[in-house]
């Protein structure tokens, strides 16, 4: 096990989350979740909804607790969230009685703490400009529409210069056009920031486009890394070059497989789970 | 252009500020007088505005209608132009009363300028009062003459059917006699006796009913006022109590006005000095000395002393008012503090469950004599209490006469307001939303910033709604206290009402009604406004 | 898990296997240090259609050397293929077989190689898959080979597994060996070669290494029905893996995980069992030599050890 911390720079392993069953063994949501990621890696985590992917991104964001496993980022073992990992969350959850920069500023405040009151408004203002909103600094979140929400949400994220950024299903509630406009922006910003990145998604393509690596998550419970796909397209990314590859459909159809896959082998697999439960027999499930 | 904009400004703005104070009603008026769709708003007008001014007035009617014909024990049923005349009753009784004090208070040139004035006032007055008793003398004759006449053919009648009557009766008792002989003599049965006494029993019962409508109508002829009698007689009556209160205006001027009565104390103090100075014997002395010190200190007390106003509506009102606005600061700052640590903290609310569950379905009687005992105990000696004495020292708030009674009912008023500000904050603070509270984990906020930033923010809105409903509570609960402790108050206004019985008491309880009803309403709009100031999107409903 | 299976009297001269050549090359245990110590050829068998022929010759690999010599080298199985030079160059002449890969797989005990068994495939839709791990503790695709699969492939070489994902992260995960059966429906086989012509009806997966309960390295080997990789493949797994301490002949008791052996016969299995248990590497079964099932022209037993005891065994009967 080599120490080089830019290789493994984000080190998951067997992150469990259990939750407690009163009339048996505890259910194991997501069970032996292993993944290294290098730096300034965009990893995505795809999977079919329920498989527990937002389980996995919550519990190294530190706002779930890990029923068992480690979590290191640049080899420090890491628990609680913490500004060093920043989430940009499904719906934008901005406070809706702040105005943009302060929502911005409501992160930059915690992360500079030395800076001055004028630092700290040029940076989010830097933020802001990056996603796109230098003109909406003062429009309350209810003035803006979904996409421009999130763009904030990003702008907060980011502006706090994580070590890992952690996406969870960004784009989720946006409509196609909206999602690659704002895919673009936050691939433009990675491009340049180089910030390892978690992306948690359940669109195959949108995963394609913007990761290096894709982690699959077989279905719950006892959801896992079914497999890795590394992808190969070269940064930064265009994205007609990238729907125009030969090979694209090949990434494309590897990932629809596994998740069809999946969904054929639900049935048998939960069975098989709920057999175990009952037995509480130590042994594996051999599927 | 520019000019269009503006003026899209400023219908929006006027827009924005009929939707913020709840008055979403008047919003089709805007939008007409800025021609905005017309028909719809004409239609919306009809519809939300028009139709419940109509609704309220066929409710007028129908009150107007109905209400003189149920007779109670204290009268009829005030209809709306009799409470509409209570009101002005009441007015003018306030009027006076702060002409009275402003009187009382006046001195030097200014008295005396206000006596010549007053005095013309009562020659005019006087002249106009007795113009008006001899008119009501006259008409008064002309009624008794009409009711005379019409008196007359049916009091004859009376008098003559009483007559046939008596007559018919004596016949029937010789008829009786007659056949009771005749039954001895075996001549009739007493089966035929009985027949008749029944049926002249019968007659005697017809009889007697015809003799009572004829004097009901007499009676109701004698009950009868004219109208122009009733109008001569308020007429008079009115003119006269002017003069009376005129009068009383005149005594306050002269011999009842503070001034005087300072310097008469002054001088019987001087006078008693020079005869101190005379004085021989230690007695004497003594005796001047005394009277002097007893002067200086009777002047200086009348020198503070306050025109003792008799209590109107209106006064009743503000100090209604500010005992509930007392009790509501009361309760806020109780009850925000600690819903927010019921809030956030799952063991505090469990531990003040059992507390807030049994204490808030206590009725407010019951609290209102616990904190009478209670409070009665902080304040042996409610004059010269510092609190009291600085309280009423103040500007504005010193004209309420702050006392026990204003504490214990604001401390009621508290105690009931207090549950659903607290339930509603620990609401609002335990369901922030949960994505919130994850951005205030992922920023790693304290716990002060978390409040300050998150919790509280997002909390207001109910919170405030938690506040409206104790503020109607409060209000609600005071009025009671104050009808049942004879707190000065509304409370206290109507219970006054109801218990000295005078022709206006009536009328007065229903203007107390409205009184309340519209405050109470007033109120319920602030906090509106209030909540959705602070709400950040378009929570507060309205209602 | 079934199939692999051959009834002996269905079996017909028109068969053939997709492994067709068997070497097993053996390291004498001596106390000399690795690099002094040489591989010995001791069996070179060429299945053919009709008949298996016992090719007479000797050879030695030192480390590295030769196919055998570097799947020693590199402590994980290597793959050659078509016309690469190191194929000609192998001790033995197989220019003129019917052989488009080479398959070296090393056979460890107590973390010491025992044996190096060479298989020579023919050609026959399949493939040969060898995962190692990587540096971020993954398996990725260190050699392979496959036929009539260009998607299957293309995607393959960026595909990655953990410790227990898929097949080849199962067998890491439990050290075991596993055979499935129409792995397009088997949730564990998890890339899927929908688009390619070619369909897999067969696939076995192998971990190979030197310490006990990791796999340095998983062979996966895949096989349509037409062509299996042998006429009967079975695996078994242990029961009690410990020998009793002193007793130079223990009763190991093995039971089938993969295939019924009715046919074969408990007694014959107990027997090849106790065969490999005494001898403690690859056993060879011929014609010539008892022990083999009748209808059987030659078969190759593999042992997996997990420390001094036997954890597995791989019988190839052809």
């Amino acid at each position: 096990m080599s120490k080089n911390t830019s290789n493994r720079y984000v080190e998951i392993s067997n992150l469990t989350k259990a939750y407690p069953n009163p009339f048996g063994r505890d259910i194991e949501v997501v069970k032996d979740f292993n993944m290294i990621l290098k730096k300034g890696e965009i990893v995505s985590v795809i999977g079919h909804s329920g498989c527990g992917k937002s389980t996995v991104l919550t519990m190294v964001a530190g706002l779930n607790p890990i029923s068992a496993g480690e979590l290191a980022v640049e080899g420090k073992q890491i628990s609680g969230p913490g500004p060093d990992r920043s989430v940009v969350f499904q719906s934008p959850c901005l406070l809706p009685w702040m105005t943009t920069l302060e929502n911005v500023m409501l992160g930059v405040k915690q992360c500079y703490p030395h800076g001055t009151r004028k630092q700290r408004r040029q940076i989010c203002e830097h933020y802001l400009n990056l996603v796109g909103l230098a003109d909406s600094m003062h429009k309350y979140p209810r003035e803006m529409s979904g996409g421009m929400q999130q763009r904030v949400g990003i702008a907060r994220a980011i502006a706090l210069k994580p070590q890992v950024l952690l996406l969870d299903e960004p784009f989720g509630r946006l409509d196609s056009l909206t999602r690659m406009d704002l895919q673009d922006t936050i691939l433009e910003i990675l491009d340049r920031e180089k910030i390892t990145t978690m992306v948690i998604t359940h669109d195959v393509d949108e995963a394609i486009y913007m990761s290096d690596r894709i982690c699959m998550m077989t279905n719950g419970p006892e959801a896992t890394v079914g497999q890795i796909l590394e992808v190969p397209f070269a940064r930064p990314r265009v994205r007609a070059d990238v729907l125009d590859h030969p090979r694209y459909y090949d990434f494309r159809f590897a990932l629809i497989a596994f998740l069809e896959k999946q969904e054929h082998s639900k049935d048998a697999h939960i069975q098989a789970v709920h057999e175990k439960l009952q037995q509480g027999s130590e042994e594996p499930v051999s599927a | 252009m520019s000019e269009q904009t503006r003026i899209e400004k400023i219908k929006y703005g006027l827009l924005k500020t009929i939707d913020v104070s709840g008055f979403k009603v008047f919003d089709p008026v805007v939008r007409l007088i800025f021609g905005e769709e017309p028909q719809k708003q004409v239609k919306d007008i009809t519809r939300f505005m028009l139709m419940p001014i109509v609704f309220v007035c066929c409710c007028l009617v129908a009150w107007n209608f109905i209400a003189p014909r149920h007779k109670t024990k204290s009268g009829e049923v005030p209809t709306p132009a009799q409470v509409w005349n209570a009101l002005t009753i009441n007015d003018t009784l306030y009027d006076r009363e702060n002409e009275k004090e402003s009187d009382f208070a006046l001195s030097d040139d200014q008295r005396e300028a206000k006596i010549e004035e007053v005095k013309t006032l009562i020659e005019t007055k006087e002249s106009e009062s007795t113009k008006l008793k001899e008119e009501l003398a006259t008409i008064e004759a002309s009624a008794k003459q009409k009711k005379a006449e019409a008196l007359a053919p049916l009091q004859a009648e009376y008098s003559e059917l009483k007559t046939t009557h008596k007559e018919a009766r004596a016949k029937r008792k010789i008829e009786a006699e007659s056949l009771a002989e005749a039954v001895t003599k075996k001549k009739a049965t007493t089966e035929e006796l009985l027949t008749f006494l029944r049926d002249s029993s019968r007659l005697k019962e017809d009889e007697k009913e015809k003799e009572q409508i004829i004097k009901d109508q007499i009676a109701e002829i004698n009950n009868e006022k004219p109208k122009s009698l009733q109008a001569a007689q308020m007429a008079s009556d009115s003119a006269a109590t002017e003069v009376q209160h005129l009068k009383k205006r005149l005594d306050y001027l002269s011999s009842g006005n503070r001034s005087l009565k300072v310097a008469k104390a002054k001088d019987s103090a001087s006078s008693a000095l020079t005869e101190l100075e005379s004085a021989k014997s230690p007695a004497e002395i003594l005796a001047a000395a005394n009277t002097v010190v007893k002067n200086e200190e009777r002047a200086s007390k009348i020198a503070k002393q306050e025109y003792p106003r008799a209590s109107t509506i209106w006064f009743q009102m503000w100090r209604s008012l500010f005992t509930v606005f007392i009790g509501f600061v009361l309760a806020a700052v109780v009850a925000i503090p600690i819903g927010i640590m019921c809030g956030l903290n799952r063991v505090a609310m469990a531990c003040l469950t059992p507390i807030i569950s049994i204490f808030k379905p206590v009725s407010p009687v019951v609290w209102l004599l616990i904190f009478q005992i209670v409070v009665g105990a902080f304040f042996p000696n409610p004059e010269t209490h510092p609190f009291f004495v600085f309280l009423n020292s103040l500007p504005i708030i010193g004209r309420l006469n702050a006392n026990p009674a204003l504490i214990f009912s604001a401390c009621t008023v508290a105690m009931c307001a207090l549950w659903p500000a607290l339930v509603n904050t620990a609401l609002g603070v335990s369901s922030v939303e949960k994505d919130h509270m994850n951005v205030a984990k992922v920023l790693r906020l304290g716990l002060w910033s978390r409040l300050t930033k998150i919790i509280i923010p997002s909390s207001l809105p109910l919170m405030f709604a938690g506040l409206r409903i104790s503020l109607g509570v409060g209000w609600m609960v005071l009025i009671a206290a104050e009808a049942l402790s004879s707190s000065e108050g509304l409370g206290k206004f109507v219970w006054d009402e109801y218990q000295n019985g005078s022709s206006l008491t009536f009328s007065n309880i229903l203007l107390a009604c409205f009184v309340i009803g519209i405050i109470g309403f007033i109120l319920d709009r602030i906090m509106i406004v209030l909540q959705r100031a602070v709400s950040f999107d378009d929570g507060a409903a309205t209602v | 898990m079934t199939t692999m299976t051959l009834e002996p009297s269905t079996l017909t001269s028109e068969l053939l296997t997709l492994i067709n050549y068997v070497e097993v090359w053996t390291l004498p245990a001596t106390d000399e240090s690795e690099s002094q110590s040489v591989l010995q050829l001791d069996h070179a068998y060429v299945i053919g259609r009709e008949d298996v022929r016992r090719l007479d010759s000797t050879g030695r690999n030192g480390l590295g050397e030769g196919i055998a010599g570097s799947a020693w080298k590199q402590q994980r199985p290597v793959i050659l293929q078509g016309e690469n030079s190191a194929v000609l160059q192998h001790v033995i002449d197989i220019s003129g077989l019917p052989i488009e890969v080479l398959l070296a797989i090393p056979v460890y005990r107590d973390y010491q190689l025992v044996n190096v068994v060479v298989f020579g495939l023919t050609a026959g839709c399949g493939g040969v898959e060898i995962w190692s791990r990587d540096d971020r503790d993954e398996l990725a695709i260190s050699g392979s080979y496959y036929e009539g699969l260009s998607s299957f492939e293309f995607i393959s070489q960026y595909v990655r597994f953990p410790k227990g994902a898929g097949v080849p992260g199962a067998c890491w995960k439990d050290g075991r060996p596993r055979i499935i059966a129409q792995p397009h429906a088997a949730p564990n086989f998890i890339r899927s070669f929908d688009k390619d012509p070619a369909q897999l009806s067969q696939c076995i997966g192998l971990p190979i290494g030197r310490e006990y309960g990791f796999a340095g390295s998983v062979i996966l080997l895949l096989s349509d029905e037409a062509k299996p990789l042998a006429r009967n493949f079975n695996l078994w797994q242990c029961e009690s893996s410990t020998p009793t301490e002193g007793d130079t002949n223990p009763a190991v008791r093995f039971t089938s995980s993969s295939l019924d052996t009715s046919d074969l016969g408990s007694d014959w299995c107990q027997s090849v069992c106790d065969r490999v248990a005494i001898d403690r590497q690859t056993l060879l079964l011929t014609s010539g030599s008892d022990g083999l099932p009748v209808g059987f022209r030659f078969g190759v037993v593999i042992p997996f050890f997990c420390n001094e005891s036997i954890d597995d065994l791989a019988v190839l009967l052809f």
